[in-house]
């Protein structure tokens, strides 16, 4: 009975999984966190949902995730870091789960693994040794051939792959290594340039890997390994880079021939990470573009890609070609997953559309029943700065224009604080702090008063508090605080004689700002410190 | 999910509207005189003869306070403009005679016929009261007038009471002392202040205390990361561009704290210095109260240009097509009052509207579909008028939710196929139930009409008047009636970009 039970499963699991490409809204989406968790892990996830009763209704106690195989060996380690680690994701984001299935596509199987909640959290918590849970679940697989419509035995399976070269011995996808824990909490990041790289032997995609110590500080001087490997080849390693003022260090490749995908890695000696991206073939029509930048990224694990290419002449003439890229928002908060996602986003764009000027990335998301669009735009001068190291990763966001957010009746919000109101920022407590300080003065010059501000910025997903006066010279009568862009009256006031507590209350979200400095004569100087906090 | 691409189209363009982009012009420098007629200086050739007996007529009377044909505004400067005909080559000495709501004035004046316009300036209108003009026109020479019935006409024109106030502070940004000194700055600098005031106030729908200008000679200096608000690439960068204006915003007001614009007037060539070249003025969309325009003696309508931008107007030149259209022609007669000044266009000197490029070769001014569109938005929230009127029905892409033309989107000329047409209406001291019909033509062919019931006092009706990718490739006019009466009417085009 539970045999047949789990082969009507797997039918009805593989006929949705086909028939469905979308994952059911959540809020927050689970899917789109399971997606994030395990891409960022290096594997291809294709779907996240709630298993189908017999009438195609999702039944909430039962949750898979379906990805490509990194290995066409069953018994592998390779594969059970992805089951194991596929299950991880489904408990941690779909915690009323009760069976949890990870399911692994080959060519032309789907491999079913599942495993019950109060096994995994046994496994989880040492009560169930290793091994043991992994015989348990290994023992239960099921194969589904999707051309033949019926489950397979495993020993139809074996043969098949004898005969058919369909298991070899060479990875059929490059397996991600599984990262160790990282030493002393330090984090190394990986970005590439681009998640569709066209095989035309002159695009590269560039490595940006970023390593930070356990206080998102970063490490300077420290050598990378950079490495890629191309589907059924061997490792390739690409050469030892030192980090830089901000803990980056890049590398470049092309795509090699005949292969449909590269999994890019940068590691040191006891940390690695990872990330898999697609090759292809050169695109050069917009409709092949498009659907360049939709595989790229939805290989990534975003859900709900798509793309576009326009171009505007304004009044004067001047030509602006826009690539603009939509997606479901895969982090409810801005944090890394969101940063990362833009920054994939982007540069897909910029890589697959190389005439653009400027590109626009579409972030969805759904709460209280709609859905909403966040509009956030790069200029393609600063992001090639960034790809080329002559700017920050950090510098390149300051320069992330937020253009607004839309409901689904193309109603712009009007509430200039509707992120940070909606998505809030900090909180978690992991975070990196940056004290940081701002001046403004007015000086006598041999043209008259010179009043002095200064601008600064507020990333997505951080803030600022802890503001502490430090100077406020005799002439100063207050400072001022003023949010781009409106500049005739300002969001905050401190005035001589207030109490210096009330500079404790005062927090900034996200945005540009002007620090001011008001005295009547000159000279006068105002000095003042802040912590920014950033998102991890 | 929706696809939200429908609304790049939109935002995108609101996006870059940042941009004025004020082109010099090919257009070759003639020897022409600036075509400016002042009949009171009038220096017509020599009469070939003068006659006993003749025929004048009155054949034209209107009050102009900047164009014609238009409500007046409450308290600023107002003329009459008469248009009298007699036989050509003849001249007769005569005298032009108003009564403006029972207050006589009268200027004697030397006719040459065919015709002679003769403008007198009359006390601005105070009471939100009909202004009821009768003109007349009486020879004083020897000879008598045989047809004495046509010489005399009155009209009635309506008034308006505009709320809005325009404190305007003129900035002088980023002169170091070299370029004080290479363009004689201290003698320069307040004259162009000056001049370019004149004509904000000259162009502008508003009562002379309605508009402050005031300035200061001490220039403010930019940093490096103000002034880099093109990247590499000759694109904006929003950021650098935006810090530039918080400067600029905030060093005005330091002298000026009420300042409802700061106009920061450059150096010569410091936008083409900074990577923008062909450009005289900027505007960013998002900046509400600052505008910058580039210091240039000969060309004082940059501030005007800007301000308009403020108040959600587009441009009026367009080089997005085959050929440019470097400008907007101004084809009836204009008034400078201020300054006693009819301003025509001619074929040796373009008269153009100040929402054109920027060119030494052309005069400037206002234009009935610019100056009745800033009647109205000046005028809706909180004015009034003597009578119910239609104000403006002002053409955009975009509207607001109150109903009028969205920024960078009201009194556009040519439509992309692409974009949708509104016609927003203006209306002010309407009644209640009045009946708003909106008929759109392409040629002669009626293609739409719309109707709204109005409601009492003063409100924006927006007419769509086609959906994005709807109207085809062609002219079309729009026509307002308010009870079946024809009240208003503009031309639009729907083109697309080269």
């Amino acid at each position: 009975m539970h045999r047949h039970l789990l082969m009507a499963l797997g039918f009805c699991l593989v006929l949705v999984l086909i028939a469905t490409p979308s994952v059911a809204a959540q809020e927050p989406d689970p899917a789109d966190q399971v997606k994030s968790f395990l891409t960022a892990k290096g594997y291809t996830v294709t779907e996240v949902d709630y298993y189908p009763d017999s009438q195609g209704k999702p039944r909430p106690e039962v949750v898979y995730v379906l990805m490509d195989a990194v290995s066409g060996n069953l018994d592998s380690t390779d594969t059970a870091a992805q089951v194991v680690l596929g299950f991880h994701a489904l408990r941690k984001y779909f915690p009323r789960a009760e069976t949890l299935m990870a399911v692994l596509t080959y060519k032309k199987y789907a491999i079913f693994f599942s495993t019950s909640r109060t096994t995994f959290d046994q496994f989880v918590r040492g009560e169930i040794r290793s091994d043991a849970f992994w015989y348990g679940v290994r023992g239960k697989v099921q194969i589904y051939d999707l051309v033949r419509k019926a489950f397979t035995d495993e020993k139809d399976f074996k043969s098949n792959n004898q005969t058919g070269k369909d298991f070899g011995t060479t990875p059929p996808n490059p397996a991600p290594t599984p990262a160790p824990t990282p030493l002393k909490g330090a984090v190394l990041r990986l970005e590439p340039s681009t998640t569709y790289l066209p095989a035309d032997d002159k695009t590269t995609v560039t490595l940006i890997a970023t390593l930070l110590d356990s206080n998102y500080a970063p490490l300077v001087g420290r050598a990378l390994d950079f490495s890629y490997e191309a589907a059924g080849q061997e490792a390739r390693l690409l050469g030892t880079s030192v980090t830089d003022a901000n803990g980056t260090a890049r590398a470049q490749v092309k795509a090699p021939p005949d292969t449909d995908s590269l999994l890019l890695r940068v590691s040191t000696e006891t940390l690695n990470s990872q990330v898999s991206i697609v090759v292809g073939t050169p695109v050069t029509t917009k409709a092949e573009q498009v659907d360049a930048i939709i595989e790229g990224l939805t290989k990534q694990g975003y859900a709900e890609v798509d793309a576009n290419y326009i171009s505007r002449t304004s009044a004067t003439g001047e030509v602006t070609n826009i690539a603009i890229v939509a997606m479901r928002m895969a982090s409810q908060t801005l944090d890394r997953t969101f940063y990362s996602q833009l920054t994939r986003g982007f540069g897909t764009l910029r890589t697959v559309l190389p005439k653009s000027d400027q590109l626009i990335a579409i972030l969805s998301y759904r709460t209280e029943g709609q859905d909403w669009y966040l509009y956030w735009k790069a200029q393609t001068a600063h992001w090639d700065q960034f790809i080329a190291g002559k700017i920050s990763e950090n510098d390149f966001w300051r320069y992330l224009e937020y253009i607004g957010a839309y409901d689904e009746d193309d109603n712009r919000i009007d509430d200039k604080n509707f992120i940070d109101k909606n998505f809030g920022a900090g909180g978690s407590g992991k975070e990196a702090r940056v004290t940081r300080t701002l001046e403004s003065t007015l000086k006598r010059e041999t043209w008259g008063d010179q009043w002095r501000g200064q601008e600064f910025v507020i990333l997505p997903g951080s803030y600022a508090d802890t503001f502490t006066l430090g100077e406020l010279s005799d002439n100063a009568t207050a400072i001022q605080i003023f949010q781009s862009p409106e500049f005739r009256t300002p969001i905050l006031e401190y005035k001589r004689g207030d109490s210096p507590d009330m500079l404790k209350k005062w927090r900034l979200g996200q945005g540009q700002y002007l620090f001011a400095i008001v005295a009547p004569t000159a000279p006068a100087t105002a000095r003042m410190t802040y912590v920014e906090h950033l998102p991890p | 999910m929706k696809s939200p691409f429908k609304r790049i189209c939109l935002s995108l363009t609101i996006l870059f509207v940042l941009t004025f982009a004020n082109p010099t012009l090919p257009i070759h420098a003639s020897n022409a005189t600036l075509n400016i007629l002042d009949s009171t200086s009038f220096d017509a050739p020599a009469p070939l003869f003068q006659v006993s007996d003749v025929d004048l007529e009155l054949s034209e009377v209107s009050a102009t306070q900047a164009v014609s044909d238009i409500p007046l505004v409450l308290g600023k400067a107002t003329a009459v403009r008469t248009k009298l005909t007699l036989p050509a080559n003849t001249r007769v000495d005569a005298k032009v005679t108003l009564d403006v709501n029972g207050v006589p004035y009268e200027r004697a004046v030397s006719l040459i016929g065919p015709q002679t316009i003769v403008l007198l300036r009359i006390a601005e209108p105070r009471v939100l009261a009909p202004v009821v003009i009768k003109a007349s026109v009486t020879p004083t020479g020897l000879g008598r007038d045989p047809n004495p019935a046509n010489n005399t006409q009155t009209i009635t024109v309506q008034t308006v009471q505009t709320v809005e106030k325009i404190v305007a502070f003129f900035l002088p940004v980023d002169w170091t002392p070299e370029e004080q000194s290479r363009y004689n700055y201290n003698t320069q600098y307040p004259k162009y202040v000056q001049n370019a005031a004149d004509f904000f106030i000259g162009a502008y729908p508003l009562a002379r205390d309605q508009i402050i200008v005031d300035s200061t000679m001490t220039p403010h200096i930019l940093t490096p990361f103000e002034k880099t608000f093109v990247d590499s690439a000759g694109k904006f960068s929003y950021r650098n561009a935006l810090a530039l204006y918080g400067s600029i915003a905030i060093a005005g007001r330091r002298y000026r704290p009420d300042a409802a614009i700061v106009i920061g007037i450059l150096p010569p060539e410091w936008f083409s210095k900074h990577g923008k070249p062909k450009t005289l003025g900027l505007t960013l969309m998002a900046v509400q109260g600052t505008v910058t325009g580039q210091f240039d003696p000969g060309e004082i309508t940059t501030a005007a240009h800007e301000v308009g931008h403020l108040y959600a107007l587009y441009e009026d030149y367009d080089y997005a097509i085959n050929p440019p259209r470097p400008g907007v022609e101004i084809l009836v007669p204009s008034y400078w009052v201020e300054r006693e000044q009819e301003l025509v266009s001619t074929s040796s000197k373009k008269l153009w509207t100040y929402m054109s490029a920027g060119s030494k070769q052309v005069t400037y001014w206002t234009d009935s579909r610019i100056y009745e569109y800033l009647m109205a938005k000046f005028a809706l929230r909180g004015g009034t008028a003597s009578a119910p009127l239609i104000l403006a029905a002002t053409t955009a892409w975009q509207v607001e939710k109150d109903g009028s033309p969205a920024d960078y989107s009201a009194n556009i000329h040519r439509f992309e196929p692409t974009q949708p047409v509104y016609c927003a209406v203006a209306g002010i001291a309407l009644s209640a139930g009045s009946q708003l019909e909106i008929r759109l033509y392409r040629g002669n062919t009626l293609t739409k009409t719309d109707r709204r019931t109005t409601v009492a006092g003063n409100k924006w009706y927006p007419f769509l008047l086609a959906d994005a990718n709807t109207l085809a490739e062609g002219t079309y006019r729009v026509e307002i009636l308010l009870d079946g009466r024809l009240v208003k009417s503009n031309q639009f085009e729907v083109k697309a970009s080269r």
